[in-house]
């Protein structure tokens, strides 16, 4: 009997010495596949590149855009104020944290949403939240904000209010010369039908 | 399955309480059989002839930490979701001395006294009405007690890191702590004199 | 005689490190299902807040303590607590019924009368009752799965239960051996 508790007392000690000497393993807060698909199918994880302009206009402090292109794409061209975090180092350090505070809006964009939406589905697997995806990514921002179409005259109000906001936008982004290039345009015939009823939509 | 299953929503609602019945089931069943019910028995490690209670009772938290620390480490269960108690310093030790002067008085602790009023320990009975009473009395005098009762809060703090230790050099000095009380108990308990009951 | 009455009695009860080890694998369990430790005073607050609400509804809402405990959508008997209780109280009539231990009795020292001892149960109840609202849980809810969880609280509890026991003993100890 009194062998039986040595051999447990010392069983004991050895699970007590174990949990000194085992390191500490990394339990990462990973969504679950579940939250992640519904976070997936929850339109809001993307904004639109109308809100992105007119949150850099304002200079909205809880705005955090991030070009998840890579570096050369960055210094060739990427929008005013934007972090460069190429998609390979999205994960390498704990960048989101740094970078962001309670209330940022992360905004992450690429060239279209592909690369976005996968660095966007990377930060959602580490359970970052406030991470929104800019529709239809730089290409869209070209078409919609640097070179907005004109609605048709017929247009609704807010279609021709939306226009006006853009053509502004552009002129702040691109200074006077946008201005000119948007009023000698002639494409307009060819592009209007196409966008007609994407622009009522608000963007791409 | 990563636990706890009923906060992670595995397990729902509705199963709540068949779980508690199931759980206390087990709960009393092991307090009874470990002598748990006898007051005497309970008292015996306030005066060194029984020390069941302190084998008992340390073994069992010792088991439980211990168990939960490599369930975390497995990753079977979220740390994190586990509810630390929170601390109140002075009503914490105000209120356990006063459970002292009780346990030493009455001869149970609420657990133990249902098991002696399952098995029909006319004491428990006495004992666990004087607890409702006390409950009352506490309940009634509350605006007098809330000063106490809601100073010096310290949050939900673990005592490892009170004491600047990692989790498990604490879980290993507490096993240490434990081997040497249960080795001097023994001692204790052979050379007081038996106490029949 | 006596001396073989004595093995009788300890081989009645588990050994008190296999029921240390079973009660903690209970704990165990709970924490793994629920995320919370085990309880007792807790559901005996639930009776009294539902008997209380019973009585007179008015003055339970109005008073600061027990209207922490009334919501409007459930009964306050109708608590996780309360069900573990009435498990502990059939399983321990399980345990007895098993070992032969059902008997209505009051346990007592040869020294001191049952009317003396059923007065000490009451008054180490009442104070019990008292301490453990103060103290936020008792034994088995603050310092059995305290402990567990490594709270603070659990420890000081742990403590000052059992050292205040030992420091009260001497006074008591007509009463016990």
């Amino acid at each position: 009997m009194n062998k039986a508790y040595y051999i447990l007392a010392v069983f004991l000690l050895l699970l007590g010495i174990g949990l000194v000497i085992l390191p500490d393993r990394e339990h990462y807060d990973e969504a679950s596949p579940r939250e992640l698909l519904s976070d997936l199918r929850n339109p809001s994880r993307f904004i639109s590149t109308d809100k992105v302009a007119e949150m850099i206009i304002d200079q909205d402090p809880t705005l955090l855009l991030v070009d998840v292109r890579d570096m050369y794409d960055f210094l060739d061209y990427s929008l005013p104020g934007a972090h460069s975090i190429p998609l390979e180092e999205i994960l390498m350090y704990n960048w989101v944290d740094s970078l962001s505070y309670d209330r940022s809006k992360i905004v992450l964009f690429s060239n279209s949403d592909i690369l976005a939406d996968q660095a966007w589905i990377l930060l959602k697997r580490e359970n970052h939240n406030n991470i929104h995806i800019m529709k239809g990514g730089l290409n869209c921002w070209f078409e919609t904000i640097i070179q907005p179409s004109p609605p048709a005259e017929t247009s609704a109000d807010e279609e021709i209010d939306l226009y006006q906001f853009r053509k502004g936008a552009s002129i702040y982004f691109l200074g006077g010369t946008a201005a000119v290039e948007q009023e000698t345009g002639s494409q307009t015939v060819v592009v209007k039908r196409k966008n007609k009823t994407k622009v009522v939509e608000g963007g791409c | 399955m990563t636990g706890p299953l009923i906060p992670m929503g595995i397990i729902g609602q509705g199963w709540d309480l068949v779980i508690a019945l199931l759980i206390g089931m087990a709960f009393g069943y092991v307090l009874e059989s470990a002598g748990f019910s006898s007051s005497r028995k309970l008292a015996g490690i306030f005066y060194g002839y029984d020390f069941t209670v302190l084998r008992v009772f340390f073994t069992a938290a010792i088991t439980a930490m211990v168990g939960l620390l490599y369930f975390g480490y497995m990753g079977w269960i979220d740390l994190s979701m586990i509810y630390v108690n929170p601390t109140f310093l002075i009503a914490a030790i105000v209120g356990g001395l006063v459970m002292g002067l009780g346990f030493i008085a009455g001869g149970y602790c609420p657990g133990t006294s249902m098991c002696g009023v399952a098995i029909g320990k006319i004491d428990a009975m006495v004992f666990t009405g004087g607890m409702f009473v006390g409950i009352l009395i506490f309940s009634e005098a509350f605006p007098l007690i809330q000063g106490i009762y809601e100073s010096h809060s310290l949050g939900a703090v673990k005592v490892n890191e009170v004491l600047g230790l990692s989790t498990g050099t604490f879980a290993l000095l507490l096993i240490i702590i434990a081997l040497l009380t249960f080795f001097i108990t023994r001692i204790v308990e052979n050379k007081v004199k038996k106490v029949e009951y | 005689m006596t001396n073989s009455n004595i093995i009788d009695r300890s081989k009645r009860y588990t050994n008190p490190y296999l029921s240390g080890f079973l009660l903690g694998m209970v704990l165990l369990a709970t924490f793994y299902i629920t995320g919370r430790g085990l309880g007792a005073s807790g559901a005996i607050k639930s009776t009294v807040v539902a008997t209380v609400a019973t009585v007179s509804e008015s003055h339970a809402a109005g008073s600061d303590y027990y209207s922490k405990f009334i919501s409007d959508d459930s009964h306050p008997m109708n608590n996780w607590l309360v069900f573990q209780v009435i498990g502990v109280l059939a399983g321990a009539f399980l345990s007895g019924a098993l070992a032969g231990r059902l008997k209505l009795k009051v346990e007592h020292s040869p020294k001191i009368t049952s009317r003396t001892r059923l007065i000490m149960a009451g008054i180490g109840g009442l104070l019990f009752g008292i301490g453990s609202q103060l103290g936020r849980g008792c034994t088995s809810g603050t310092a059995l799965s305290g402990m567990a969880s490594m709270a603070l609280a659990g420890f000081i509890a742990l403590l000052t239960i059992f050292g205040g026991g030992y420091l009260f003993a001497y006074f008591f100890r007509k009463f016990w051996i």
